[in-house]
C-alpha cells in the first residue's frame, strides 16, 4: 500500500494548481468566497475556457477529444479546481450525454455533437423526470410516435436543470407503449429550439431559478436523433448510473467548503476573540473533517481501483449517499456557526461576515442533493440488491 | 401532574387557530413574501382586538396577567400558519424587556404595547456578539443636556414597523444602559432586509442620536438580566412556534405518503418512509412535552430554573424540529425544494427558529454552564 501521489502526479498538481491560479475570473472566485453559485454566462465562461485548454471533457479517452488522464490525474484535477474557487462543470454534456454519445452514439451523432462539447460552446439538460415518474423513473410516460423520418414528441419533463441554458435535451421517451416499461423506452436528443417546447421555470427555496418544467408538443424530432436502437434506452441510462465517475462523492468541493468556513470563523469576531476561539465550532468543524476523511480515503480506493482496470459498480452509490450527507452537514454547520449572521436573506450590504449571510443559500439548495440523481433513498435499495443479495 | 389546558387557555388557543385561519393563509403569506411586506395594520388592530398584545402584561399596565403558556399557545398556532406578522418581535419581546427592567418609564411604554398602539423593537444583538445580549460595542455618552448613542444593532427584527427601538449601549465606564429611541429620531438609519422566514429585520444605524436623558429606561446589570430574561421568554414561544411548523410539516407529509404513488403504490407503503414518518411523530410528540416543560418551568424570575429549563427546550427542540423539516422536504422529493409548495417554506421557518437567539450548541452550553454553577446565577 501506499497513499502517496507519485513524482509525475505530484508535478501535474504543480502544473493544474499554476493554471487555475492564473485563470480562474476574480468574479468567479469571488462567487465562490460568499458561497453562492455563478450565473449563465459566468458558468459558461468557465466552461468555454477550460475547453479552450482541452481540460473541460476531463474524463474522456484522447480519442474523443479528452485529455486522455488517469484516474488519479482526473482526481487531483477536481481538487485543485475546487481549491481555486472554479465551479465544477455542469454534468449533463461532459458527463453524461457525452459518454453515451461516444459509446452507443452513430459516427454521425460523434461527429456532430461531441466537438460542441469538448470546446463548452453547447450546453445540454436532462430529460428525465416527470411529474408522476421520480424514483419510479421506468414508469415514464413522455410519447415519441413513429411518422416517416421523425418522431412526434408529447408529454411533459420536470426538474430539468438548467433547461432555459441548454441548447439540447437528451430525453428518455417512450417509443413503445405495449412491451414491459423498461423495454419500450428509448434515448433520443432534441434540439431546445424545435417548435412546441415550453420551458416554464420552477423557483426553488434558495430563492433562485435552476430547476424547470419542460413540455412538449408535437415536436418533431429527426430520427437520425435516436441513440442506439429503439428500446435501448433504459440500458443506456443504467449504464450512465454505473459510469466511473471519481468525482460523485464530491470530495473536493466539500474540501474547499470545511475550509471556507473555518475561515469564515477565524474572520467572524465574537467580543475581543473569534468564532473559531468557541470549542463547540471547532468540534462541529473537526467532526465535519473526520467523515470527510472517510469519504476521501474510500473513494481514493475507488480511484485506485479504476486505474486497475476494475470499473465501479453499486459502489458509486455508497459514495453518492455519503458524499451528500456530507454536503448536507457542511451546509447545516456553516448556517448554524453563523448564528444570526446566516439569517438575513436579501441584504445587499453585508451584515457582519458576508459570507455568512450566504450560507442558506447552498443550505438550502443542496436539500435536492439527497432527492437528485436517484434519492438516497433508492440508492441504498440499490446497494441492498447488487451487493448485499438482498 | 396535570397537562390540561384550563377553559380559558381552550377559548385563547381556538380563538387564535380560528382567527389565522380566517385571516391568514399560504397565498396571503406569499404575496406579502413578493411585496417585501411582513405586517399588515388592519391585523395587528384585529390580533389587539382579540387581547393578544395585552396577553401576557400584568394589569397595572393594562394587561391580562397571562403566563407564559398562554404566549405559547399563540405562537404555536402563527408557526402552523406560517404567520409573519411580528407579534412576539414587535410586542411580546419588546413588552417584556420593558417588564422586566421595571422602571416607570418602561412601564409607560408598556402600557401602550400592552393597548396595542405602539410598537417596539428589541435592539440589543450586534455582528460581533454572537447570541451574547452583553458583547455590546454601541456607546452612549452623556452630557448635560441629555444622552448621544453611536453604534450599529445587528439583525434587529421588525425595526421597521416598530415606533420605538429598545437600544442596549454602554456608558465609558462600563456600565449598559436600555435607551428608548423612537425610530423618527435624527441619525437614526435603518437598513431594511428579509429574514430567512420570509420576516423582516434591519441593520440599526446610529450616529450621534441625540436624545433627552429622560430616553434612557434603566441602567446597570438589570438592563443585560433583563435583555436574557425577555430573550427566554422569546425562546419558549419560539419552541412553540417550532412545534407548530413541524407539526404542520408532519401532517402535510403524512397525507403526501398516503397519495403520492410510484411503482404502482403509495410511497407510504415502503418501510423506509413509514419509519421516517413514524421517527417525526416521536419527535414531534418529544417536542410537545418539553413546550410545556418551558412554558410552566420558564415562567419564573429565578434565573437558574429558567435559564435550564428554556435551554432544555430549545436545545432539544432545535434539532428536533430540524429533523422533521428535513425530513419532510426529503420525502416529499422535488416538490419539497420548490417555492410553489409550503413545504419549503415551512423548512426556511423552522431553519430560522431553530437558531433565533440561540441554536443548540448556544443552547447546550448554556445548560452546561447552569450545571457549572449548581443552581445558582
Amino acid at each position: 500500500m501506499n497513499l502517496e501521489f507519485t513524482v509525475e502526479e505530484l508535478a501535474f498538481q504543480r502544473e493544474v494548481r499554476e493554471w487555475f491560479t492564473e485563470n480562474v475570473p476574480a468574479s468567479l472566485k469571488a462567487r465562490s468566497d460568499n458561497g453562492q453559485m455563478p450565473d449563465k454566462d459566468e458558468q459558461h465562461g468557465w466552461e468555454q475556457t477550460l475547453g479552450k485548454k482541452g481540460w473541460l471533457a476531463v474524463g474522456w479517452p484522447a480519442q474523443h477529444g479528452g485529455p486522455g488522464w488517469t484516474a488519479t490525474q482526473r482526481y487531483i484535477f477536481d481538487l485543485e479546481r475546487a481549491r481555486a474557487g472554479a465551479p465544477p462543470a455542469s454534468p449533463f454534456g461532459v458527463s453524461m450525454v457525452g459518454p453515451v454519445l461516444y459509446t452507443f452514439g452513430s459516427a454521425d451523432q460523434k461527429k456532430r455533437h461531441l466537438t460542441g462539447i469538448v470546446s463548452g460552446d453547447v450546453h445540454w439538460c436532462q430529460g428525465y423526470s416527470e411529474p408522476n415518474s421520480g424514483s419510479d423513473l421506468a414508469s415514464l410516460k413522455t410519447a415519441a410516435v413513429r411518422d416517416g423520418d421523425h418522431y412526434v414528441v408529447n408529454g411533459q419533463k420536470i426538474w430539468t436543470t438548467q433547461a432555459h441554458w441548454a441548447d439540447w435535451c437528451f430525453c428518455l421517451v417512450r417509443t413503445d407503449p405495449v412491451v414491459k416499461q423498461q423495454q419500450g423506452i428509448s434515448f433520443l436528443l432534441i434540439d431546445m429550439s424545435t417548435p412546441g417546447i415550453e420551458i416554464r421555470p420552477i423557483h426553488s427555496i434558495d430563492g433562485h431559478h435552476h430547476l424547470n418544467e419542460v413540455y412538449f408538443t408535437d415536436v418533431r424530432v429527426p430520427v437520425e436523433n435516436l441513440v442506439g436502437s429503439e428500446g435501448m434506452g433504459w440500458t443506456i441510462a443504467k449504464f450512465l448510473l454505473t459510469h466511473e465517475r471519481t468525482t460523485i462523492a464530491g470530495v473536493a468541493d466539500s474540501k474547499r467548503e470545511i475550509e471556507r468556513l473555518k475561515q469564515m470563523l477565524k474572520d467572524t469576531k465574537q467580543g475581543s476573540g473569534c468564532r473559531w476561539d468557541d470549542a463547540f465550532a471547532r468540534r462541529r468543524v473537526a467532526e465535519l473533517e473526520i467523515d470527510l476523511a472517510a469519504l476521501e480515503y474510500t473513494n481514493f480506493r475507488t480511484v485506485a481501483a479504476t486505474e486497475e482496470g476494475k470499473g465501479l459498480g453499486a459502489e458509486s452509490s455508497g459514495l453518492k449517499i455519503k458524499g451528500t450527507e456530507l454536503q448536507q452537514a457542511i451546509t447545516q454547520a456553516m448556517v448554524e456557526l453563523g448564528g444570526h449572521l446566516s439569517l438575513t436573506w436579501d441584504n445587499d450590504e453585508p451584515v457582519g461576515n458576508f459570507a455568512f449571510n450566504r450560507t442558506r443559500e447552498r443550505y438550502n439548495f443542496l436539500r435536492a442533493a439527497t432527492i437528485y440523481g436517484g434519492t438516497n433513498e433508492i440508492q441504498k435499495n440499490v446497494i441492498a440488491k447488487m451487493l448485499l443479495g438482498l | 401532574m396535570d397537562f390540561r389546558l384550563s377553559d380559558d387557555q381552550r377559548l385563547l388557543d381556538d380563538s387564535a387557530s380560528k382567527y389565522l385561519a380566517g385571516q391568514y393563509s399560504f397565498d396571503l403569506y406569499r404575496k406579502q413574501l413578493s411585496d417585501g411586506i411582513a405586517f399588515d395594520s388592519s391585523r395587528w388592530s384585529a390580533m389587539a382586538e382579540l387581547g393578544w398584545m395585552a396577553l401576557p402584561f400584568p394589569e397595572s399596565v393594562g394587561g391580562f396577567g397571562g403566563s407564559l403558556v398562554d404566549i405559547q399557545l399563540i405562537a404555536r398556532r402563527l408557526g402552523e400558519r406560517l404567520c409573519t406578522d411580528p407579534w412576539l418581535t414587535c410586542a411580546i419581546l419588546p413588552g417584556k424587556l420593558l417588564e422586566f427592567v421595571g422602571t416607570d418609564s418602561a412601564k409607560r411604554l408598556l402600557a401602550d404595547i400592552a393597548a396595542g398602539t405602539a410598537r417596539g423593537a428589541m435592539a440589543a444583538l450586534e455582528t460581533n456578539g454572537h447570541y451574547d445580549p452583553g458583547l455590546i460595542a454601541t456607546r452612549v455618552t452623556e452630557s448635560g443636556d441629555g444622552i448621544r448613542l453611536h453604534g450599529i444593532k445587528s439583525v434587529v427584527f421588525g425595526a421597521e414597523y416598530a415606533h420605538v427601538l429598545l437600544v442596549t449601549a454602554r456608558a465609558q465606564n462600563g456600565e449598559a444602559m436600555l435607551v428608548a429611541v423612537p425610530s423618527t429620531a435624527d441619525g437614526l438609519t435603518l437598513n431594511n432586509y428579509r429574514v430567512v422566514d420570509g420576516s423582516r429585520a434591519s441593520e440599526v444605524v446610529l450616529s450621534g442620536v441625540r436624545l433627552p436623558a429622560s430616553a434612557v429606561l434603566a441602567r446597570g446589570r438589570v438592563v443585560i438580566d433583563a435583555v436574557k430574561r425577555a430573550m427566554d421568554v422569546a425562546n419558549a414561544a419560539i419552541c412553540a412556534d417550532l412545534l407548530g411548523a413541524a407539526s404542520a410539516m408532519l401532517k402535510r407529509t403524512q397525507e403526501y405518503a398516503r397519495t403520492r404513488k410510484q411503482f404502482g403504490v403509495t410511497i407510504g407503503s415502503f418501510q423506509v418512509i413509514q419509519h421516517y414518518l413514524v421517527d417525526m411523530f416521536i419527535e414531534t410528540q418529544q417536542s410537545e412535552s418539553l413546550v410545556w416543560m418551558a412554558g410552566i418551568l420558564g415562567d419564573t424570575p429565578d434565573c437558574a430554573d429558567r435559564e435550564q429549563a428554556i435551554s432544555t427546550a430549545k436545545a432539544y427542540i432545535s434539532r428536533s424540529a430540524v429533523l422533521v423539516a428535513q425530513k419532510s422536504v426529503q420525502i416529499h422529493g422535488g416538490i419539497g425544494v420548490t417555492e410553489e409548495l409550503d413545504i419549503g417554506h415551512y423548512f426556511r421557518r423552522v431553519t430560522h427558529h431553530a437558531q433565533l437567539f440561540g441554536d443548540r450548541d448556544h443552547h447546550v452550553q448554556r445548560y452546561m454552564a447552569c450545571q457549572q454553577r449548581d443552581g445558582k446565577c
